[in-house]
């Protein structure tokens, strides 16, 4: 029985090394693909892959056979000498030797299959465009998403006046008490004149009681100052934030006339956001930074930015779009606080030093930040200072502009 | 939340070391890609791996058309990994277009991130003004035909009656043991997401420095764009390779582990 | 060891008028006691700590309030009562908290909850109540 040729086979039949380089290719593949019989030869075997191809056989098909030593029913496309294309459903098996490894393909020419298979596909994505051409239901896909946009930023509202009112309950029902306890300690010692032993220093007493008063109306002003701020509806516009930094650095030397510090600040870009309230967020955190320097050390704080994509569905799960947002990192090296105290520092009148100031300055950063649809981090050590990373969007939307 | 996580991509934590070192495929296959260059490192790192969802063994009911459609959502995916396993200063070895997503991932958190090494890496494909990437659109066109005409492993995502799993036991092994299935339609998706990608605005905000690998000889990422990369990247190392093709982690494993150890021995 | 105690009353708490209150209440009643004052928890254990490296007698009784910056009094009264030396000093909380929550804790303990009081009569019958812990450990 005479042995069979392969060189004529009616398939492809080419084998390659591990470094890509033809080692045989059988007489009906130099044919279909227009070369003589020795032009292949050492040649790599991307000489023969069309670009697509060459792409595909690099991401897949090689790590494939690098790890399973077989691949069956792969799709290519072989580039004959005139750069048209073949259609080809190839197998490959490769063979570990002791002098390398070499990998065999074969493979038929898919001419006609590929015609039925592009019909298949066509008509697939046929059926996909008319679903995505028909108006009606493009018309309600478009106003469902605007709903859910909407939808989400009620969320957002929502959830944020939830968590004022709760920290507006606890001022009322802690944080007043104490004033209101020692009013009454004070004008009880008043009423009991002459009923104790003791006597008094009525000029004291006056003092103290007008200091705690003083401690009531800054409660009641940081209260007031914290629904002002969703009172009043945002007025966006475009705003270049070094020239905010300045206007916030000149009212941070009127504070702190003694004290010295400086403030870097790079890359600041243009956001569309309500100034008056980015003023005063930038000069509480910023004098936060300042207040809490250390001891002797000059108030050293760097703010860089970068802008970066997230997804602005905050609520609604599975929803996805992708917006620019600014990061902005603010850092400075001083006092710090406890790592556990990161989400509690912005709450209403939260204290964690000896020496704090009211308290506010932070849930009023907080509430800005949340009035943009923005959120914001703190990260400390003790001793070791402070990051504050916010990320605000760049754009506002016409939906937005809803009174908070 | 952060187990839920774990499962979804497939997430395997393993090594002696405590530096978290994380490997991400990038187009083409899964974490497998990996399998010669991971032991080299077992001692002296903490070695992360995971799929993308819509690749390898992830959770594939996770898949998102609109999340997946841009690169963000792959970085969230990375981001999300590093949240679950409390990741801080890691060194994350991206391959391919998972360099990009690693920046994508640096520039919204840095302190996951130390160093990012670049296997491969582009910040564009398809060629402009000025520009070189290495492709037209209609090549992209023509690789995104190759991507729907393939089924490589596509039994896995017939529904569970079809394939009678229960009756034909033999086709749940070949199940779990399929390497690099692609689902013709989330592959696609991938596809497009990375070649149709446009990252080079990103490059001069990144601060964490980073190697670029470079192979000689790369269709995908041609040496024209490891020197764009190497100019715009601030704080960047281009090592060009001896390494030919677009997979050197796949076929010069040696070469690549070198590159990375010397990398990481010398600072940046 | 058995440490002597002393007449004197260790009072925490970084209200300054709260302090000040506690101590003239104390001193009209028993002008002999002496107060020790600290505005916080780790105020309050450093004084405690050089007491026993000196030697020198404990105080008769801590009075403990919750509210405090750097260490709050719950934190500080674990922390006494993890030192074995501490344990017998006997402690008692003094704070606005009106929570029954707090009161149930410290009743675990045996340590009483004493809430401050908005008139100064209140206070002097507070007084009272926590000289009695002192007089209870003369001798």
């Amino acid at each position: 029985m005479q042995l069979l040729s392969f060189e004529n086979a009616p398939c492809f039949y080419f084998s390659a090394d591990d470094a890509g380089l033809l080692i045989a290719v059988n007489n009906t593949t130099c044919e279909e693909l227009g070369y003589k019989n020795d032009e292949l030869k050492d040649k790599p075997l991307s000489t023969i892959l069309s670009l697509p191809s060459k792409i595909f056989f690099q991401t897949h098909l090689l790590p494939i056979l690098k790890l399973h030593n077989f691949a069956g029913e792969i799709f290519i496309t072989l580039q004959r000498k005139d750069h048209q294309a073949v259609p080809v459903l190839i197998n490959a098996q490769r063979e570990i030797r002791n002098d390398g490894s070499i990998t065999m393909y074969a493979g038929i020419a898919v001419h006609n299959r590929k015609k039925f298979e592009d019909e298949l596909v066509n008509a697939r994505k046929q059926a996909e465009e008319m679903l995505r051409e028909n108006t009606a239901l493009a018309q309600t896909t478009n106003a469902l998403q605007a709903n859910l946009e909407e939808l989400d930023l009620t969320l957002s509202i929502a959830k944020k006046q939830n968590d004022e009112l709760k920290q507006f309950s606890h001022v009322v029902t802690h944080e007043l008490q104490e004033p209101l306890r020692k009013l009454s300690l004070y004008t009880s010692m008043l009423e009991s004149e002459g009923k104790q032993s003791r006597k008094f220093d009525l000029e004291s007493v006056i003092k103290k009681l007008t200091r705690v008063s003083q401690k009531f109306k800054s409660i009641v002003h940081g209260l007031q100052q914290y629904t002002w701020l969703s009172e009043s509806s945002l007025k966006i516009k475009k705003l270049d934030l070094h020239k905010i930094l300045s206007v916030v650095e000149a009212q941070l030397r009127e504070q702190f006339p003694n004290v010295s510090f400086s403030i870097e600040a790079e890359n600041l870009p243009e956001i569309e956001a309500d100034q008056h309230q980015m003023i005063i967020l930038l000069q509480q955190l910023l004098s936060n930074a300042i207040h809490f320097r250390k001891e002797n050390e000059p108030a050293i704080i760097t703010i860089t930015c970068a802008i970066i994509q997230q997804n602005k569905f905050r609520h609604i799960a599975d929803k996805y779009k992708y917006e620019d947002f600014v990061r902005v990192e603010i850092v400075d090296k001083g006092q710090g606080f406890e790592p556990e105290y990161g989400e509690h520092v912005f709450e209403l009148f939260k204290k964690l030093h000896v020496q704090s100031g009211e308290g506010i300055g932070l849930s009023l950063c907080k509430k800005i930040v949340e009035n943009h649809h923005g959120q914001i981090f703190a990260e400390s050590k003790p001793m070791l200072g402070t990051t504050f990373v916010l990320f605000l969007p760049l754009k506002r939307h016409p939906l937005a502009t809803v009174s908070t | 939340m952060s187990d839920s996580i774990l499962r979804r991509n497939n997430v395997k934590v393993f090594g002696q070391g405590e530096q978290p070192l994380i490997f991400a495929h990038g187009f083409g296959c899964d974490q497998n890609m990996w399998r010669f260059v991971t032991p080299a490192f077992e001692n002296n790192f903490k070695i992360i791996l995971f799929d993308y969802v819509g690749a390898g063994k992830s959770d594939r009911s996770a898949y998102n058309k609109e999340r997946y459609a841009s690169l963000n959502g792959y970085a969230q995916d990375v981001l999300e990994i590093c949240a679950a396993l409390n990741i801080r200063n890691s060194i994350f070895v991206g391959h391919s277009v998972s360099s990009m997503i690693g920046l994508l991932a640096a520039l919204e958190q840095p302190n996951h991130f130390e160093k990012l090494i670049m296997v491969g890496p582009s910040p564009c494909y398809i060629n402009d003004d000025g520009y070189f990437g290495g492709f037209d659109r209609k090549d992209i066109e023509g690789l995104l035909e190759t991507m729907d005409k393939n089924y490589i492993g596509w039994s896995n995502f017939l529904a569970p009656n079809i394939m009678g799993n229960k009756d034909r036991p033999e086709l749940g092994a070949e199940l779990t043991e399929s390497f690099c299935s692609t689902d013709p339609v989330i592959a696609r998706q991938f596809a497009e997401a990375t070649f149709f990608s446009d990252n080079r605005q990103d490059l001069m905000k990144l601060r964490t420095p980073s190697l670029i690998l470079q192979c000689s000889d790369d269709i995908i990422a041609p040496l024209e764009v490891g020197d764009y990369l190497a100019k715009n990247l601030d704080n960047s190392t281009l090592r060009v390779m001896k390494a030919t093709g677009h997979c050197p982690h796949m076929s010069a494993p040696a070469e690549t582990i070198d590159l990375i150890e010397e990398y990481l021995l010398n600072g940046s | 060891m058995k440490m002597m105690k002393s007449n004197r009353i260790l009072c925490v708490d970084d209200d300054a008028d709260d302090l000040l209150f506690l101590s003239q209440a104390i001193n009209d009643v028993s002008p002999e006691t002496e107060i020790v004052q600290a505005l916080n928890g780790i105020e309050a254990l450093n004084y405690l700590n050089e007491i026993k490296r000196d030697n020198s007698p404990l105080p008769c009784l801590i009075v403990l309030d919750l509210n405090m910056p750097l260490l709050n009094g719950m934190d500080t009264f674990d922390r006494i009562k993890a030192d074995p030396e501490l344990l017998e000093v006997p402690v008692v909380v003094f704070t606005s908290s009106r929570n029954p929550r707090d009161k149930a804790h410290f009743l675990k303990f045996n340590v009483q909850l004493f809430t401050k009081p908005d008139n100064v009569i209140q206070f002097s019958d507070i007084v009272s109540n926590l000289l009695s812990y002192c007089r209870s450990q003369a001798g």
